[in-house]
């Protein structure tokens, strides 16, 4: 297996109200393909933000972040887009559909974006069929129910068969029961696609179903542990 | 690089839901477009019409006219002109309408011949329009028969003559109904016009002389080639082509300010597109988080905004256009009183077309400034939500769009005067009132934060505050309202100081009636009829008229021959009307020289003249002036400059000779009085044509009215196309307005969650607004009277003694309207239960 993701000795500061804040430091990991990794901590420890840096949303104040051999640091805005399109899907915790695009329309995006058209339709069709929510294609964003919506996002974020998918507490916003469903959606296209996996959760019981655990505290690294399935 | 059909089905996809948000953005251009297309058709149909009826409004190839006699010489060039002559003397006198025991200032017009030789005289019956010509009876104004209820057949007495009146005058040939409110037009012929008696030394009469050629002569050439020796003796010559132009530029002031009023509300509606984008493209930047997470780029993101805003642009653009088209086909009857002739109104292409470029231009440009900072959204904005729209503000981009709008102005009002200098100008007064807005938004912002009233309770604390939080509405209500007060405002100023400055002639011990033409002899008749009226005799001032014949020591041939000269061909070639006495006036004041009021036989003549007239001359104190009196010449020099009150209406000389000189000249004398009241007027007016028909009596007061009359049809057409102006400010407000209740929601809502009543939250709201309208509307009104006080002073020239309660009411009109519609905008959150209006809205 080949290394998808490399991070070495990054760090981030923020400016607040004059001062430096040292969100995160010496963060060095990396990860391989097919690997499904959890980044668990408490609030504030730099969870969000070291996804941000992962998935080029962002820049590190110092160090590299690497996909495949892709130094994304050192990329525009631009080239940072075209990297994100064709390697990485995102779920977020408030499903960041877009409303005024139906549900089939915002699965759509990903593939119409690297200029797929017919492809994406006949994908978005599939992938919604897939999440259970084929005879709900049409509907907007405030139609959908929280998980409905979460299985848009899921469909979606498969859309472009990404390398490296990111999700930030993908069950964070649903109740139990609906959490599991699409917490076991998740894992089973996971499987499916052989993506990697990179979950951002305070859920332990989420992360335990995760392959790898890095603990996040005040902003480091305190443990990167395998888990034996 | 994501398909253009992508982004182009996106762009569709995205503005389907929300389009209704949009629909203010529409609104703002189809009103700034509407006032540019309706304004610019109504202008190229006048134009047109111009070209269509130049030739019925001359009534003849080519016209020769002066104020006196043409010399022989020159009448005998014209008069070899192969073709058909005609001609008209037109004299300004009283007359007397038997029947009604009446009297009433008229413009007679004697014709000789067929003129008019295009076009027609329409009078009731229509064959009175020539049977006028051969027998001694008079074709009198339409509205003058109404109001003195005059019919057919009965008579009107000018002079010495009375004439039967045969037909009704439908439309005065080729003079506005402005003009005959205040000498209605009689029209008998020439072959009576001495019997009248009116033809005396010093009458004001115009002589007017008609020609008819045929195709072998070139009227614009034949003016060509005679201008110059006319022009010489200040005759004019005016040919079919040369009315256009004349009667093109006549318009130049009316297309001006209509322009002006397409240009502010064009502007107007520009502000509401930027704020309107602006707005939503902030409601926009979660989804573009979200494409930008998904790996669309920051171009593409743009590329699909554009797309929306530029095809709705383009719909608002042409439904403005098509709109404008059906408004202007009004605008003629709005204008008919000050038009010489019935406009035609039809569609005007080159008007919609031109109005639709430059409405799309403006649009895009104002447009992309917001538009921009979708390049910047960060995808970062998915995980945290941050402001980060002041980030490339700066940019080069930023910039050349600020360019392109600046330059795109200054080309619209370059075309607009014609003149780079003027557009130059406009451009950086429009600039200058930008920043000024801009300025007192910031500075309400930091005074609010800086000042902020920590003590006062908390609905008017929180309503302030409103005025600086993140997302704010401050300035781009500032310099809506702002921009919109001003023209209101500015509008209510100049007719004010202009209505204000014609009633201050009439007011306090100013005369008020004006007798003129009266012959030596009549001098003291006429003064002891005036006392038995018990009327002040304030002026009996004699008045003898002549030329200038040389100045300086050189002829005044010479002078025209002489490229270089700088006096002005006006003040050479008028007959001066001079008067002579041993004192001055106390509205007359000597600025330069010494006032000398006689002149012992022998000595040189020391004349006084008036500060314009010498400024005009380019003479000064000791230069010799040569006058030819009549034949007798005289030689004076100027012994003193002196300026006058020209709002006095005392007579006024811009030549004055001393006691002693003119005394033995023909000559004829004006009398000024001030009568108590109209009846008084009219009853001495009356006793005066009777004995005196050759008198001619001006009534102060009918002309007031009448002056009134003409204002109030101008101010009506100025509120009229300054609506325009006003309904696209109106809609600004409202979009604004509208746009900020998105903003406010949210936490009007959680406000109302946590316990706030509805009173409060109307508290809160009401605070902000009133806040916002009384400095947009404070700001406006203060731009106003800048703006105001320059043009009033500088071109104008009034004195900028403005009255106040017009503007107050203004300033409460414009705050009621901002805190109506902000707190209508609102009433959602506060009738609403809490968790509906947060289902509807998020």
């Amino acid at each position: 297996m080949s290394e998808i993701l490399s991070v070495s000795d990054v760090s981030k500061t923020f400016k607040s109200g004059g001062r430096d804040l040292n969100v995160l430091s010496d963060i060095n990991f990396s990860i391989e393909e097919g690997e499904v990794v959890a980044v668990v901590g408490p609030s504030g420890s730099g969870k969000t933000t070291l996804l941000g840096l992962c998935a080029g949303l962002d820049n590190p104040t110092s160090g590299d972040i690497k996909i495949y051999d892709q130094q994304i640091s050192n990329l525009n805005e631009n080239q940072k887009a075209a990297v994100r399109n064709q390697y990485v899907g995102f779920i977020f915790q408030n499903f960041q559909l877009i409303p005024t695009l139906s549900a089939y329309e915002n699965v759509m995006v990903p593939l119409e974006l690297q200029g797929k058209s017919k492809e994406a339709k006949v994908k978005a069709k599939e992938l919604l069929e897939r999440v259970g929510l084929g005879d709900r294609m049409t509907h907007y964003p405030s139609q959908l129910s929280g998980g409905e919506q979460q299985r848009v996002s899921l469909a979606r974020a498969f859309a472009n068969t990404p390398k490296l998918l990111f999700a930030d507490e993908p069950t964070g916003n649903l109740d139990g029961e609906t959490g599991q469903s699409v917490e076991s959606l998740l894992f089973e296209l996971n499987r499916e696609q052989n993506t990697t996996l990179v979950i951002v959760t305070h859920d332990m019981e989420l992360a335990n179903k995760a392959g790898r655990i890095l603990r996040l505290k005040s902003g480091k690294i305190v443990k990167d542990e395998i888990l034996v399935s | 690089m994501a398909s253009f059909d992508f982004i182009a089905k996106t762009a569709y996809r995205d503005s389907r839901k929300d389009i209704g948000k949009l629909l203010m953005f529409m609104g703002s251009i189809v009103l700034g477009i509407a006032a540019l297309v309706a304004i610019n058709s109504f202008n190229y149909n006048l134009i047109d019409d111009i070209d269509e009826q130049a030739a019925s409004l001359l009534g003849a190839d080519i016209v020769i006219s002066e104020n006196q006699p043409i010399p022989e010489h020159l009448l005998n060039i014209a008069d070899s002109l192969p073709g058909e002559k005609a001609s008209q003397k037109q004299l300004l006198s009283m007359a007397y309408l038997p029947s009604k025991d009446e009297t009433q200032f008229v413009a007679i017009k004697a014709i000789e011949g067929g003129f008019p030789f295009y076009g027609i005289l329409k009078a009731e019956p229509q064959s009175s329009s020539e049977t006028f010509r051969t027998e001694k009876a008079a074709l009198v104004d339409d509205g003058m028969m109404l109001q003195y209820e005059l019919s057919v057949g009965d008579s009107i007495k000018l002079g010495q003559a009375t004439f039967p009146i045969i037909g009704r005058l439908k439309s005065a040939f080729g003079s506005t109904a402005i003009g005959g409110a205040f000498a209605p037009s009689v029209y008998i012929s020439q072959d009576f016009l001495d019997d009248t008696d009116l033809i005396q030394p010093g009458s004001l009469i115009d002589y007017e002389y008609y020609y008819k050629v045929d195709e072998t002569i070139d009227p614009d050439e034949w003016r060509a080639s005679h201008r110059k020796q006319f022009r010489d003796e200040s005759i004019r010559i005016e040919t079919i082509e040369g009315r256009k132009e004349n009667l093109s530029e006549a318009f130049n002031g009316l297309n001006n300010f209509l322009n002006l009023v397409a240009l502010v509300s064009l502007l107007l509606g520009c502000i509401g597109v930027a704020s309107s984008v602006m707005i939503y493209v902030k409601n926009k930047i979660p989804s573009i988080a979200v494409f930008r997470c998904l790996g669309m780029k920051g171009n593409e993101a743009f590329i699909i905004y554009f797309l929306q805003i530029f095809v709705l642009g383009a719909i608002g653009v042409l439904v403005g256009a098509v709109l404008g088209s059906l408004i202007q086909i009004y605008l003629p009857i709005l204008f008919r009183d000050f038009l010489p002739y019935e406009v035609e109104m039809g569609l005007s292409p080159r008007a919609m077309i031109e109005g639709s470029i430059v409405g799309l231009v403006v649009t895009t440009l104002f447009a992309l400034g917001p538009l921009l900072s979708v390049r910047d959204v960060s995808p970062l904005q998915t995980l945290r939500v941050s402001d980060e729209s002041s980030k490339r503000r700066w940019a080069p981009l930023n910039i050349l769009v600020g360019i392109a709008i600046i330059l795109s102005i200054f080309f619209f009002l370059w075309k607009l005067t014609a003149s780079w200098k003027d557009g130059a100008v406009m451009t950086a007064g429009l600039a200058f009132a930008f920043l000024v807005l801009i300025g007192v938004s910031k500075l309400i912002t930091w005074s609010v934060r800086k000042f902020f009233p920590r003590s006062w309770s908390y609905v008017f604390r929180q309503g302030l505050s409103n005025l600086y939080r993140p997302n704010n509405q401050t300035q781009t209500l500032i310099l809506s309202i702002g921009l919109g007060t001003a023209v209101l405002t500015m509008l209510f100023i100049i007719q004010g100081l202009l209505l204000q400055n014609v009633s201050s002639m009439e007011a306090g011990n100013q005369p008020n009636t004006i007798l003129y033409g009266i012959e030596k002899e009549q001098k003291d008749e006429l003064a002891a009829l005036t006392k038995s009226y018990d009327l002040p005799i304030i002026q009996q001032v004699p008045i003898v008229t002549m030329r200038l014949a040389g100045w300086q020591g050189r002829t005044k041939q010479d002078w025209m021959a002489d490229t270089s000269r700088t006096a002005s061909r006006w003040s050479i070639n008028r007959e001066a009307r001079v008067s002579f006495r041993d004192t001055l006036n106390a509205d007359e004041e000597i600025i330069e020289g010494e006032w000398r009021g006689t002149v012992a036989p022998g000595d040189s003549v020391f004349v006084s003249v008036a500060d314009t007239w010498a400024t005009a001359m380019d003479v000064g104190i000791g230069d010799e002036l040569l006058w030819n009196v009549q034949g007798a010449l005289i030689k004076t020099f100027v012994g003193s400059i002196r300026s006058i009150e020209f709002r006095s209406m005392n007579t006024r000389f811009f030549v004055l000779f001393p006691a002693g000189v003119l005394e033995q000249a023909p000559q004829f004398q004006v009398l000024v009085t001030k009568s108590p009241d109209a009846t008084t007027t009219a009853k001495y007016r009356r006793d005066v044509v009777k004995a005196f028909p050759n008198i001619s009596v001006i009534d102060l007061g009918t002309i007031l009215n009448a002056l009134n009359d003409v204002l109030t049809k101008v101010s009506y057409v100025i509120k009229f196309m300054a609506g325009f102006s006003i309904l696209t400010g109106l809609i600004v407000l409202i979009a604004s307005l509208l746009l900020s209740k998105f903003q406010r929601i949210k936490e009007s809502v959680l406000l109302r969650t946590i316990g706030a009543q509805r009173k409060q939250i109307f508290m809160i709201n009401a605070t902000e607004y009133a806040v916002l309208g009384s400095l947009s509307a404070l700001t406006g009104i203060g731009l106003s009277l800048i703006a105001s006080y320059f043009f009033a002073t500088r071109t104008l020239e009034l004195d900028f003694d403005i009255q106040w309660m017009p503007i107050v009411w203004v300033f409460i009109f414009v705050v009621g309207l901002t805190v109506t519609i902000g707190l209508l905008n609102s009433r959602d959150v506060i009738n609403k239960s809490p968790l509906e209006v947060l289902r509807k809205e998020v």
